[in-house]
C-alpha cells in the first residue's frame, strides 16, 4: 500500500467523520430553531403511559401538565405536545412535534393560525362540522356583565339540523330598554349618517350564520373587526357570549375551525388534544385529583 | 449541446421543493451551494488521493453537506424538514457529487451559475403558480381563493410534472438538452420516499416495497418506450421521463 492510498483512506475517514459531525450539528441546530426558544419545563412528576395507544409521555410541571400524543394523520402519524394549565383543562399551548402531511394543506396544522385556537381554551374540543353533526338542536342563551354605560349584552343562538340557524344579539339597559330598539328609534346614536347599532349587530349575526363560525371575525385589541362591512362596534363581547352558546350546544366542548381543505389532518390534531385531555383526567381521577 | 448544470440534482430538488414559492427560492440557493462545495472539495483533494477515494470523499461530503444546509436553512425559515424529505436532500447532494465527478464545472463557473439562474427562475415561477392553484396563495400570502383551486396540485404527481416542465423550458431557453443524464437517479429516491398509494394489508415492510416497486417498474417500462418517441431535443431524456413519472403517479394515486 503506497503513501497515496494511505492518504486516500485517511482523507475518507476524516471526511466521513466530519460529515457525521456536520449532520449531527445541523440536526441539533434545526431542532433548537424549531423549538422557537421554548425552554424545557421543569418536570415534577412523570405519569405511567404504558398501555396507552396514543399517549407517549405525560408529565406534571410547575406550570401545569404536558402530554405528548401520537395520532394517525392523513399521510402519517402526527405527534403533538399539549400543555395544560394547573386546572388540567385549560390548554396553555399545542405544538406539532412531528408531521408529514400534505404540503400547503395538512401541514398547515402546524401553523399558529390553527394552533392558536386551542390556546387559553378549555378542553375538550370539537371541529366545526360542515354537516353540523357536532351541535345539538335547540336555542341557547348567554348574557354578559353590564358595561360602563350600563348595557348588558345578550346573545341567543338557535341550532337547527346541527347548524347555526339564527343568532340574535342585543344589549339591555338597567331599566330594561333594548339598545336595538333605541337605536332604530333614533334614541341611541353613534354617528350622524352611519349604520345604527341595530343594523350593525344584525350584519354581524347574519355573517356568523352565513359562515357557521366565529373565527373569521378576528377582532383587534379594541374588539373591532374588519371582517363585516360597515361594522364599527366592538364584537369581542358578542364573540365570547356566542362561543358560550355554541359550547352549550356542543355539550361543553370548544369549537375549533379546521384548516381549509385538510379536514382529516385537522380532525387528527383535535383528536390528539382530546386524547391528551382524556388521559390527564383519567390520571388525576386515579390519583384522587392532584 | 449538453447541459452544463446538475440537471439530475435540480430535478430531484424540484420534485421535493416545488409546492411553495419560498421553498423553491431557498432550495435553489442551497443546491447551488452544495454543487460549489462538492467542486471545491474535488479540486482540493484531487492532487493528494487516488481517484477511488476522491469519489467516495466527494460523495459523502456533498451528500451530508447538502442534507445539513437544507435542514438548517429550512429550519431558519421556520420549517423542520420531514425525515423523508431530508433523506431526499442527501440524495440530491449525491447527485451534485455525481455531476462534479462526471462532468465537472471546469473553470466555467459563469456558465454553471448562468444555467442555474435560469432553471432557478423557472422553478420559482412554476412553484408560485402551483402554490396559487393549490391554496390561492403565493409565498405564503393568500391572494384570493377560487373554485378551480385544488389540493391535488400539491401531490407528488404534479411535482414530477413541474420538474419535467422546468427542465424542458430551461433546455429550450439555453438551446441545450439532457443527453447523458439518467432520470432513474432523480426518480428512484422519490419512489422510495413519496409513495403514490399505501398498502396496509401485507404489513409495513411489504407494503413499502410494493408501493416503491410498482412505480419504479412502470417508470422503467415507460422509459424504454420513450426512447423511440419523437420529442423536441429540449424535452428528450430527463424532462420527458419525469413528465411520464408524473402521469404514472397520477394514475397510481387513484388507488
Amino acid at each position: 500500500m503506497d503513501k497515496k492510498e494511505i492518504k486516500g483512506i485517511l482523507a475518507l475517514a476524516a471526511v466521513t467523520a466530519l460529515s457525521f459531525a456536520v449532520i449531527a450539528g445541523s440536526r441539533a441546530l434545526s431542532l433548537n430553531m424549531s423549538d422557537d426558544g421554548r425552554e424545557e419545563a421543569h418536570v415534577l412528576e412523570t405519569y405511567d403511559v404504558s398501555g396507552e395507544e396514543q399517549v407517549e409521555k405525560a408529565v406534571r410541571t410547575a406550570e401545569g401538565y404536558e402530554v405528548t400524543v401520537r395520532e394517525a394523520g392523513y399521510v402519517s402519524d402526527i405527534v403533538l405536545l399539549v400543555s395544560f394549565g394547573t386546572d388540567a383543562s385549560t390548554v396553555a399551548g399545542v405544538q406539532v412535534l412531528e408531521q408529514n402531511e400534505t404540503e400547503s394543506l395538512g401541514s398547515r396544522i402546524a401553523e399558529p393560525e390553527f394552533l392558536d385556537q386551542f390556546r387559553s381554551a378549555s378542553a375538550p374540543f370539537y371541529l366545526t362540522d360542515p354537516d353540523g353533526a357536532a351541535l345539538t338542536d335547540g336555542t341557547y342563551h348567554a348574557q354578559g356583565q353590564p358595561d360602563a354605560s350600563g348595557y348588558t349584552d345578550q346573545v341567543s343562538v338557535t341550532i337547527s339540523g346541527g347548524r347555526i340557524a339564527g343568532v340574535t344579539w342585543d344589549a339591555v339597559a338597567e331599566d330594561g330598554s333594548s339598545k336595538s330598539i333605541l337605536s332604530e328609534n333614533g334614541m341611541y346614536t353613534m354617528t350622524e349618517d352611519g349604520p345604527t347599532w341595530s343594523a350593525q349587530s344584525k350584519a354581524v349575526t347574519a355573517a356568523v350564520v352565513e359562515r357557521q363560525s366565529l373565527s373569521f371575525l378576528k377582532p383587534d385589541e379594541a374588539g373591532k373587526t374588519d371582517a363585516v362591512a360597515g361594522v364599527s362596534i366592538s364584537v369581542d363581547g358578542f364573540m365570547a357570549l356566542t362561543d358560550q352558546c355554541l359550547s352549550q350546544a356542543a355539550g361543553g366542548r370548544t369549537q375549533v375551525d379546521a384548516v381549509s381543505g385538510a379536514t382529516r389532518s385537522s380532525t387528527a390534531a383535535v383528536s390528539g388534544v382530546n386524547d391528551a385531555y382524556d388521559f390527564l383526567q383519567s390520571v388525576l381521577e386515579r390519583n384522587g385529583g392532584m | 449541446m449538453r447541459s452544463q448544470y446538475p440537471a439530475e440534482a435540480f430535478a430531484l430538488a424540484i420534485i421535493l421543493f416545488s409546492s411553495r414559492m419560498t421553498d423553491a427560492f431557498a432550495a435553489g440557493v442551497l443546491l447551488l451551494l452544495s454543487v460549489v462545495l462538492a467542486d471545491c472539495l474535488k479540486h482540493f483533494l484531487e492532487p493528494f488521493i487516488p481517484a477511488r477515494s476522491l469519489r467516495l470523499c466527494v460523495c459523502v461530503a456533498s451528500g451530508s453537506f447538502c442534507a445539513s444546509v437544507f435542514l438548517t436553512g429550512f429550519a431558519a425559515l421556520g420549517t423542520l424538514l420531514d425525515t423523508s424529505v431530508w433523506i431526499g436532500t442527501f440524495a440530491a447532494g449525491l447527485l451534485c457529487a455525481r455531476f462534479v465527478l462526471r462532468d465537472g464545472t471546469g473553470t466555467s463557473y459563469g456558465e454553471l451559475f448562468g444555467a442555474a439562474a435560469i432553471i432557478w427562475g423557472i422553478w420559482i415561477l412554476c412553484a408560485a403558480v402551483r402554490e396559487y392553484f393549490t391554496a390561492g396563495s403565493v409565498a405564503g400570502y393568500v391572494l384570493f381563493q377560487t373554485p378551480f383551486q385544488s389540493s391535488t396540485l400539491s401531490e407528488p404527481a404534479f411535482s414530477f410534472l413541474t420538474a419535467g416542465l422546468t427542465l424542458a423550458l430551461t433546455n429550450r431557453l439555453m438551446g441545450k438538452d439532457c443527453r447523458g443524464q439518467n432520470s432513474l437517479y432523480a426518480a428512484i429516491p422519490v419512489f422510495l420516499l413519496l409513495h403514490p398509494f399505501t398498502i396496509r394489508i401485507f404489513g409495513e415492510a411489504a407494503g413499502f416495497l410494493i408501493t416503491a416497486a410498482v412505480p419504479a417498474l412502470l417508470f422503467l417500462s415507460v422509459r424504454r418506450t420513450l426512447r423511440f418517441s419523437c420529442t423536441r431535443p429540449s424535452f428528450r431524456g430527463l424532462p420527458a421521463d419525469l413528465t411520464a413519472a408524473g402521469f404514472i403517479y397520477m394514475i397510481l394515486s387513484i388507488y
